[in-house]
């Protein structure tokens, strides 16, 4: 038994390494990583994303570990700005953009261009 | 087809000319990289059918940056062929033109092209398509995306196909469900209250303005002035918005200063320069209602009465002015002669060439984002409350377009008077070049026909403002 507890408290002071999470950028919506690979039948002839479908895989919350990170893939044809208190990401078209969240708590993040953008970041 | 190429390397770099295309053989495009970072500046240009393109490419990487890159063009319907050569290990650009020889992918193509200097390319567009501009240096256009497209015009208007239409109009189906916050739930007293509010100038200090007083339901809920005066007899610094199909929106006013249509109702009220009226004044006027004091207590049994109640009743109000069917919507819901045929090509040029539904989306015709257009003001807007986001920097909110021909003067201070002047200003991409600049506004090409069309198309938004 005691080495049971040992062993438990051995693992316990090691952290668990940080993760990395992918949250995506589509149709001025936040959506989760699900999309991946699905693109082609989000979007009508003509390339645009089709909103009732994006709305689908709509993300309003992700839970993480503080120290993870989130990389944020704008895959909109239009440019994105995700902020919070501490933070401010200029997102081009195409581009990615990822910030470490050191520390525990909730908040709400946005776009700045796009407000109905919102996304809650719980950090544990 | 008729291919003409030039190469030159010049330090100085062209303007892009644009006034009466249609006259003009030559016309002359300036793309440009964007600084340091492997990208154009431009994503989109539009092109006329037929005419010969001089396009001035400038390196604007920074002289010690090392970055060099290249433009080239690439046929329409090829560009995927070019990606998965680039793709190939083995490519190298100083071999590419190995690698392109025994292809016809390329329409034209630069050579090296070093920080600060400029290449020259001469193509002639003779059919009408979509024709990639990328950069061939490895990992640029085809990891990076440093690409972009020229659309030779008769793709955007005429070339929607039919299905593609009617995904289109799909897009801009009425939903009138109107969503009301679990803090302020839709009742019928509340409404009445609301209506009864906004209509009574006793509402201000000076007992001389009420909220209808600037949104004039005839006029779009807006008062036809570029700037309108409060109770002090001083001008406001901005137009009156519309307050027209509210319910679904996010961050109220130009600047998004409001979070709700709460804490919006209650500002006008209280602003000094606008309503200028105090919690004293208006509880005196309220008690010495006995109307008001019985409605108050129907729609709010047991709280107590102030303003910020009082907005709750507003906005309940405010989330019910609905724009009504207007003959777009007659046309979106299958009525083929509800809108003309020069509307139904605005409408195309709207989703198309002319780039509106970018930020104009959706029935209400906006997604109720921030940007920098061009206005030439001091005013920062957003800014105000943003300071330190750079996109943010002189940005106003999308208005939607409900309406919109009875709404006039435009922009946020009113400085356009007419729908012309609106187009002629999204045409020339903006009057004032600031780093906050969109990056949705540029040079659009539109033909003078076009123009007409854009202005058909937005005078089918009009209908009745009803306040039942």
């Amino acid at each position: 038994m005691n080495k049971l507890i040992l062993t438990i408290s051995f693992l316990l002071s090691f952290p668990a390494s940080a993760a990395d999470h992918h949250v995506f950028q589509i149709g001025k919506t936040f959506v989760s990583n699900e999309v991946e690979g699905k693109f082609s039948l989000l979007k009508n002839g003509r390339g645009r994303f089709i909103k009732k479908k994006v709305e689908e895989y709509r993300l309003t919350t992700i839970s993480i570990k503080a120290g993870d990170t989130v990389h944020f893939h704008n895959n909109d044809n239009v440019v994105h700005n995700v902020f919070g208190k501490e933070f401010d990401l200029h997102q081009e078209k195409n581009s990615i953009k990822k910030r470490i969240f050191h520390e525990k708590g909730t908040r709400i993040i946005r776009c700045a261009i796009h407000p109905k953008m919102k996304l809650k970041i719980e950090v544990e | 087809m008729k291919i003409i190429l030039l190469f030159s390397f010049a330090l100085f770099s062209c303007r892009t000319h644009v006034d009466a295309l249609d006259k003009v053989r030559v016309i002359q495009i300036e793309l440009n990289s964007k600084g340091n970072e492997i990208a154009f500046e431009q994503d989109y240009i539009h092109i006329p059918l037929g005419k010969r393109v001089k396009l001035t490419f400038k390196n604007k990487a920074d002289r010690d940056s090392e970055i060099t890159h290249n433009v080239a063009i690439i046929k329409p319907g090829k560009e995927s062929k070019v990606l998965e050569l680039l793709e190939k290990e083995e490519y190298d650009f100083t071999e590419a033109i190995n690698f392109f020889k025994d292809t016809d992918y390329l329409l034209a193509s630069s050579k090296i092209i070093e920080p600060q200097q400029s290449g020259e390319l001469v193509v002639t567009l003779d059919e009408p398509g979509r024709y990639t501009f990328i950069c061939l240096m490895p990992g640029h256009g085809n990891i990076l995306h440093m690409k972009g497209i020229f659309f030779v015009k008769g793709l955007h208007a005429n070339s929607f196909t039919t299905s593609e239409i009617k995904e289109l109009k799909q897009e801009y189906k009425r939903n009138i469900n109107i969503p009301f916050p679990k803090h302020n739930p839709f009742t019928k007293s509340k409404y009445k209250l609301g209506k009864k509010l906004f209509f009574d100038k006793r509402l201000s200090a000076t007992g001389t303005i009420s909220c209808a007083t600037c949104h004039r339901p005839q006029l779009g809920l807006e008062d036809g002035k570029a700037l309108s005066k409060g109770v002090t007899g001083k001008t406001l610094s901005r137009h009156t918005p519309t307050i027209l199909n509210l319910a679904w929106s996010e961050l109220f006013s130009w600047d998004g200063r409001s979070r709700s249509l709460e804490e919006q109702a209650k500002k006008p009220i209280t602003d000094q320069l606008e309503m200028g009226l105090n919690e004293t004044q208006f509880s005196k006027m309220i008690q010495s209602d006995q109307n008001y004091l019985r409605m108050f207590t129907k729609a709010f049994p047991g709280r107590p009465i102030n303003i910020g109640l009082a907005s709750h009743a507003l906005a309940t109000f405010e989330r019910k002015l609905i724009s009504t069917p207007s003959p777009f919507d007659e046309w979106i819901e299958g009525k083929e002669d509800a809108i003309s045929s020069e509307a139904k090509r605005g409408f195309l040029l709207f989703n198309g060439k002319a780039h509106c539904s970018t930020c104009h989306s959706g029935w209400r015709f906006t997604d109720d984002s921030f940007h920098d257009i061009g206005i030439d003001s001091a005013d920062i807007g957003r800014g105000k409350f943003l300071k330190k986001i750079n996109s943010m920097q002189h940005a106003f909110k999308t208005p939607t377009l409900r309406n919109i021909a009875l709404r006039s003067p435009y922009m946020h201070n009113g400085s356009k008077r007419t729908l012309k002047e609106v187009i002629d200003f999204y045409n020339r991409g903006g009057d004032k070049k600031r780093p906050s600049l969109s990056s949705e506004i540029f040079l659009l090409n539109l033909t003078s026909q076009e123009k007409r069309d854009l202005i058909s198309f937005l005078k089918t938004l009009s209908s009745e403002v009803r306040i039942e």
